[in-house]
């Protein structure tokens, strides 16, 4: 036991003042951790606004226990798939991607005092998480209920044994994966499954933000599914609790007037065993195989990644460039680009998207009129931007580590942007042509329309990649400045983002208009949107590009 | 073909560089010597127009490197310490685009390439990416990126670090057979037995001075002297240095 505490103590006390110098030392990541304290805020906020609507509601309605029970139930399941979200992304880094991993390895400890640092590394890292999507339905639950101080005070140790539970849960399913089905496939899918579960809890908040709600779907929606779950199920209260969420609920209940003596006690040991046998058993685990699952995960990390498309048939992209200096560039922004995994993600995710408001109008049955492919179209051609942002706004900051190459290479600033802007400008273009095509024919728009909606993503296009591009040359955007200002490379983006929304509407209006007049004031608006883009971007590049003072 | 003047590189109150005036001819290979810290790469970081000095200048084939930015960079490769590259490529993807950029003719940059690949044996992992490929391996593809425009300058620092003896005896090789063909190779190393075997002249630096240039004979013929002057001084009579290694440690030492 000794062999074991005492180096986990030590690692654990190392890590301890590692943060603590990272927070002294670093005003870098001093504003990341406020920023994410503001991320988290803003989920606090989203979840409390809805939660409090939600418990006013039922006490005004003298709603019946179970259903309360069943809805606050449903917040904890929202929650806990978040945090177990969290938790198999963070376990898959912290136990076996650290660079720490290897170090320690090498010395002389048992892995199982390697897997407790780790654990309890794992576990810290997650507090704040447990606490901002859990906590505030409770707490409004209690200020909506007027419940007494000590319910408040046992939250918090509530929701750590919640979050042991949940560790270990998670790290032993990683470790199992890791051991026995260790494959990059696997790996990547679990990844892609933690940043849909983000995006659609990301989408899902913020609509909870910025409507209305007591008239939103979404409150009624919740209460619809906790008030069928409560005729199917009975009186939840007193049917037997299979999983932890449910023993808080249970326990947290125990406060309400209405609940059985002895509860409290009852469902509060359960979970304080639960926690202490969870994670006995995920040492167990540890024990066994997470040395084996780490080698794994090592060799899969070292092995090489053979191109599935050789650079021949890519080049085939670009036939009408040949070889060249213009084409080399687009050919390596455009490689760079598509094999960025979360990028690919986002661009399929946008195409579901589009491909199920095209579904539901289909399945309507009527046939679409101009004003439906209207909408469609400022829809494919904001995707197409969305999804051509890495490759203009963020492109130059994916090469700020190679920015060198391109410093010490005979290139000028006007074929580093025109290359840029070309590579976002043509991938954009081709996402919207085709997509607008496919609408056209689907739904059947009538064919007097069909010259404005596929001429609108080229003359938007142009303008718009030519700004976002240049936007991208901004040094805190390109990252090639001394320190990184993520704050101010949030705003910018944020703001690049509105004028790309209103450019796209302003274009809409002067096609919907449909006057030669309207069309010629577009033309005007964006070449000159263009031309002060390129200028700009050239400038900025004249200066990235020369040598550094 | 290479030429500074009075070059110098303050960093805030630091000096990097001080004053640093040198000639390198055309088909030489020069070694460039110093502790760590004492303005290497610096210096390799001015002449290849990645840093701008504070005072002095250089010209590279008769080109300024501030003035004439262009037409200096299109006459030099850089191959840097520590190879950060586009991880997203293949091996073969990222010469290809090194060569398109510096405008060699596709089919020379094949063969070129191809044979390269042969000579420092990193054909097999050509169509690899490079995010998966090792330090060594990253610095052979980044190697051969620059060899394949065939420049007239070539800006190396730490070739050999990193590779294992036959790659570095391959590139060694392919290095002297491009100063033959009239290439001018800077070059830093802490390996002085590279330096020795390999190089045409040493200049070594410490802390931003250059403290000496010539080649081993003429630096063993230098501290010759030096001592001859001092044993008559003081009259003693120790060990001499006569290795490049003697030299550095005895010219560096605080």
């Amino acid at each position: 036991m000794h062999t074991f505490l005492t180096p986990t103590k030590i690692l654990i006390k190392a890590a301890w003042v590692g943060w603590r110098n990272t927070l002294k030392g670093h005003p870098e990541t001093r504003r990341r951790q406020l920023l994410k304290g503001i991320g988290y805020l803003i989920f606090i906020v989203a979840l409390s606004l809805l939660g409090h609507s939600i418990f006013k509601h039922l006490r005004l309605t003298e709603a019946n226990p179970a259903l309360v029970f069943n809805v606050i139930n449903g917040f904890m399941m929202f929650g806990v798939i978040i945090v177990a979200k969290e938790l198999m992304e963070s376990s898959l880094k912290i136990l076996y991607e650290a660079p720490d991993g290897a170090l320690l390895r090498t010395l002389p400890i048992q892995p199982v005092a390697i897997f407790g640092f780790k654990f309890v590394h794992l576990t810290a890292s997650r507090l704040m998480s447990i606490l901002c999507f859990l906590g505030p339905p409770w707490v409004v639950f209690g200020v909506v209920y007027a419940l007494p101080w000590h319910f408040y005070a046992a939250l918090f140790p509530a929701y750590l044994c919640l979050l042991i539970i949940l560790a270990s849960h998670v790290t032993v399913g990683m470790m199992v994966i890791a051991r026995f089905f260790s494959s990059g496939a696997l790996l990547s899918t679990l990844k892609v499954l933690g940043i849909v579960i983000g995006v659609t809890v990301g989408f899902l908040l913020s609509l909870t933000l910025f409507f209305q709600f007591d008239s939103m779907q979404i409150k009624q929606y919740f209460l619809n599914w906790a008030s069928a779950k409560t005729a199917q199920d009975g009186n939840s209260l007193t049917a037997v609790a299979w999983f932890p969420h449910q023993w808080i609920g249970k326990l947290m209940f125990s406060w309400a007037p209405e609940a059985a003596a002895g509860a409290r006690l009852r469902w509060g040991l359960l979970l304080i065993g639960g926690s202490l046998g969870s994670m006995i058993l995920a040492m167990l685990m540890a024990l066994l195989i997470y040395s084996r699952g780490w080698e794994n995960i090592r060799q899969l990390q070292s092995k090489r990644k053979p191109i599935r498309t050789s650079g021949s048939k890519l080049r085939a992209i670009f036939p009408t460039f040949g070889r060249g200096k213009m084409s080399a560039m687009m050919l390596k922004d455009f490689i760079v680009f598509i094999r960025h995994s979360g990028r690919f993600i986002a661009i399929l995710m946008l195409t579901l998207f589009l491909a199920l408001h095209i579904g539901v109008l289909l399945a309507q049955g009527r046939v679409a009129n101009a004003a439906d492919g209207k909408v469609i179209a400022v829809q494919v051609v904001l995707y197409s931007i969305l999804i051509s942002l890495g490759l203009s706004c963020g492109g130059f900051r994916e090469e700020a580590k190679t920015w060198w190459m391109l410093k010490s290479a005979p290139v000028t600033p006007k074929l580093v942007f025109s290359s840029k802007f070309l590579a976002t400008f043509l991938s954009g273009l081709i996402y919207a042509e085709v997509w607008m095509l496919i609408t056209v024919i689907l739904l059947q728009i009538p064919a007097g329309v069909w010259m404005q909606l596929l001429l609108m993503p080229i003359v938007t296009l142009i303008a718009v990649s030519a700004l976002n591009t240049a936007v991208g040359t901004l040094p805190w955007m390109a990252n090639l400045v001394d320190e990184p200002k993520p704050l101010l490379r949030g705003l910018t983006f944020l703001f690049t983002i509105i004028v790309n929304i209103g450019l796209v509407i302003v274009s809409m209006i002067a096609f919907d208009l449909s006057g030669i007049g309207w069309f010629v004031g577009l033309l005007v608006l964006l070449s000159g949107v263009f031309a002060i883009s390129y200028r700009w971007g050239t400038n900025n590049l004249h200066k990235l590009l020369a040598a550094q003072a | 073909m290479i030429q500074t003047t009075n070059l110098t590189k303050y960093f805030g109150k630091l000096c990097a560089v001080d004053t640093l005036t040198l000639n390198v001819e055309a088909g030489e290979i020069f070694g460039f010597l110093g502790p760590n810290g004492a303005g290497k790469t610096t210096t390799i970081n001015m002449l290849t127009g990645l840093l701008r000095p504070t005072s002095g200048t250089a010209t590279l084939g008769g080109y300024d490197i501030q003035l004439q930015s262009l037409e200096a960079k299109s006459i030099l490769g850089l191959m840097p310490d520590t190879p950060q590259l586009y991880e997203s490529l293949s091996g073969r993807q990222f010469v290809r685009l090194i060569s398109d950029l510096y405008e060699v003719p596709p089919a020379q940059s094949e063969t070129e390439m191809a044979a390269l690949l042969e000579q420092l044996e990193l054909a097999d992992a050509a169509d690899d990416r490079i995010k998966g490929y090792s330090y060594g391996m990253q610095k052979k593809i980044l190697l051969i990126s620059v060899l394949v425009h065939h420049p007239r300058i070539l800006f190396l620092d730490e070739p050999t670090s990193g590779l294992d003896p036959r790659s570095a005896r391959t590139v060694r090789e392919i290095l002297r057979e491009r100063c033959e063909q009239g290439c001018t190779v800077f070059m830093t190393t802490h390996i002085l037995e590279i330096a020795e075997r390999l190089c045409d002249r040493v200049g070594i630096i410490s802390k931003g001075q250059l403290l000496t240039v010539g080649t081993l004979t003429e630096l063993q013929q230098k501290r010759q002297q030096a001592r001859d002057i001092g044993d008559k001084l003081q009259t003693t009579n120790e060990h001499h240095a006569t290795t490049l290694e003697d030299i550095f440690l005895e010219l560096t030492a605080d």
